[in-house]
């Protein structure tokens, strides 16, 4: 009997079609420019990882980004905020270092910076959020932590939605937002997630 | 590697194979959902064809308003610069700020468009909060087009704009619109240093639209006015430095910026040749000259047509 492809072929689909959209929209260099700041954002999880001794089982691509599988339960609560942070600290370091070349590349220098701090946004499916959590798990406990973040989460989420749409509607274009208003409301919506140190 | 082995022992029947006749594993959960999501959205396709061929007009009237919402985007890649050039130190924090704002909330619009847009042909008045933030020039600190002309010294002949582009920015027109009235160059002797339509950068190699002409001049040297008119604004930004804005007849206006000094004051009349400011280097620039806009209510012209031949 046919059944639905899997959520992880689901997960990669919608990422590349929204690239498509993007791209569509706004263009090569501003989406290349994105590419490369989420390359350096990566590449900032996976060495905190791996020098903590953390073995990275994999990376899935999602509509909200990349998401690296590790067994978090290796990681103390500063282990796996400090790999969950260095994300965005890549890229302040990338922009900083990109500062001190010759003719500097003011597009990859902001890119870095916009997709750094939109990571840091404490949404459960960024770093952010998961910082968030994480620092919150240790000062409150797993239960409370978990319960804080996702209210946290759903709150940043509601912002984000009525940001995307108050741009849509103050302009009458920017529809390329359209994709990211759809996945802050349905990160607002959605089930709570059970997540937690060993997810 | 290992892999799940299933225990088995002797008395452990082996799996039964599946009989003819039965049926197959009913759909878990998620999988009922996700049919149902393409269910949903195959619906979704055949109702838009539907309508497509039962009301073909409107929904090319809908097709036309989703297709112009589609253009109208935020340059991504320019907010990317705005926060790189804050980050470098290279412009003020605020200032990238409003770039960003005015990037993100009017695409491919001048705030001095839209600020004049609201006075246009409806006349001076839009109201004093309005006339307020004009003499502040707050939001004159949107405007990111004059760090092309400030890369450049004052004298220097820089390459001509292509005015063919087909990609023009927003309300830019740039065919020769009969103005109706007398005019005359603000500098008559000077020549034009920076024109109007894109231009790459020459320090940041990225190509932006020049709303206006640069007349070089020295530093002191009396600005004319273009045409019979009263001012409308006298301000002073980080980027126009010290300016005025004079309206004319038939909804034109005129914009004179990077001013050593402003000679007349906001809400007087003025004639065409009359002395209205002096050349300077205010705001973001490197050398003296005269920074020279021709609006048409909401849009801009090419003012190449009306400095080089003044009649």
């Amino acid at each position: 009997m046919w059944r639905p492809p899997d959520k992880g072929r689901w997960g990669a689909l919608g990422l590349g079609l929204l690239a498509a959209w993007f791209v569509l929209l706004c263009g090569w260099e501003p989406f290349l420019a994105i590419l490369f700041a989420a390359a350096a954002h990566e590449l900032g999880h996976y060495l905190a990882l791996r020098l903590q001794g953390a073995a990275v089982t994999g990376l899935r691509l999602s509509p909200w980004g990349a998401v690296m599988d590790c067994r978090r339960d290796v990681l103390s609560y500063g282990g796996e905020l400090l790999a969950l942070l260095a994300g965005p600290l890549a890229n302040l370091a990338l922009s900083a270092a990109l500062c001190l070349v010759p003719h500097p590349p003011e597009t990859l220098i902001g890119a870095g910076l916009v997709l750094g701090g939109f990571n840091l946004l404490p949404l459960r499916r960024l770093d952010g959020g998961e910082a968030l959590r994480c620092g919150l798990s240790y000062f409150l406990g797993p239960e409370r932590g978990e319960a804080i973040a996702a209210a946290v989460s759903r709150l940043t989420a509601a912002h984000g939605a009525g940001f995307c749409a108050l741009v849509m509607l103050r302009c009458g274009g920017n529809l390329f937002l359209l994709p990211a208003l759809a996945l802050f409301l349905g990160e607002c919506l959605g089930r709570r997630r059970s997540g937690g140190r060993n997810g | 590697m290992a892999g799940y082995q299933g225990r088995r022992t002797a008395a452990a029947p082996a799996r039964r194979s599946p009989q003819r006749g039965k049926k197959a594993p009913a759909m878990t959960a998620g999988e009922k959902r996700r049919l149902a999501q393409l269910l949903l959205s195959g619906g979704f396709f055949v109702l838009l064809v539907a309508v497509k061929l039962l009301f073909p007009a409107k929904m090319a009237q809908w097709s036309d308003g989703i297709s112009a919402a589609m253009e109208r985007n935020m340059d991504v890649a320019a907010v990317f610069s705005s926060v790189g050039r804050a980050f470098r130190g290279e412009s003020d924090v605020g200032d990238s700020l409003q770039e960003v704002i005015q990037e993100v909330f009017h695409p491919g619009e001048s705030p001095a468009v839209a600020v004049l847009g609201s006075q246009g042909r409806e006349g001076q008045d839009g109201g004093e909060s309005f006339r307020e933030s004009l003499l502040t020039g707050d939001l004159y600190h949107w405007m990111g087009q004059e760090d092309v002309s400030a890369a450049e010294t004052a004298g220097e002949a820089v390459p001509a704009a292509f005015y063919a582009r087909e990609d023009l920015p927003e309300g830019v027109r740039m065919e020769q619109a009969v103005l109706g009235f007398a005019y005359a160059s603000p500098l008559p002797e000077a020549a034009v240093s920076s024109e109007f339509g894109y231009r790459e950068h020459p320090v940041q190699g990225e190509e932006r639209f020049h709303y206006g002409v640069d007349l070089a001049a020295e530093s002191g040297t009396p600005v004319a006015c273009f045409a019979d008119g009263s001012v409308t604004a006298v301000g002073e930004s980080s980027s126009y430095g010290k300016y005025l804005i004079v309206a004319h007849e038939g909804g034109y206006a005129t914009l004179y910026a990077h001013c050593s000094a402003v000679t007349v004051s906001s809400g007087s009349a003025v004639k065409r040749g009359q002395e209205i400011a002096k050349v300077g280097e205010t705001g973001m620039a490197t050398g003296p000259h005269l920074h020279f806009e021709l609006h048409e209510g909401s849009s801009y012209l090419n003012p190449i047509y009306y400095v080089a031949s003044a009649g």
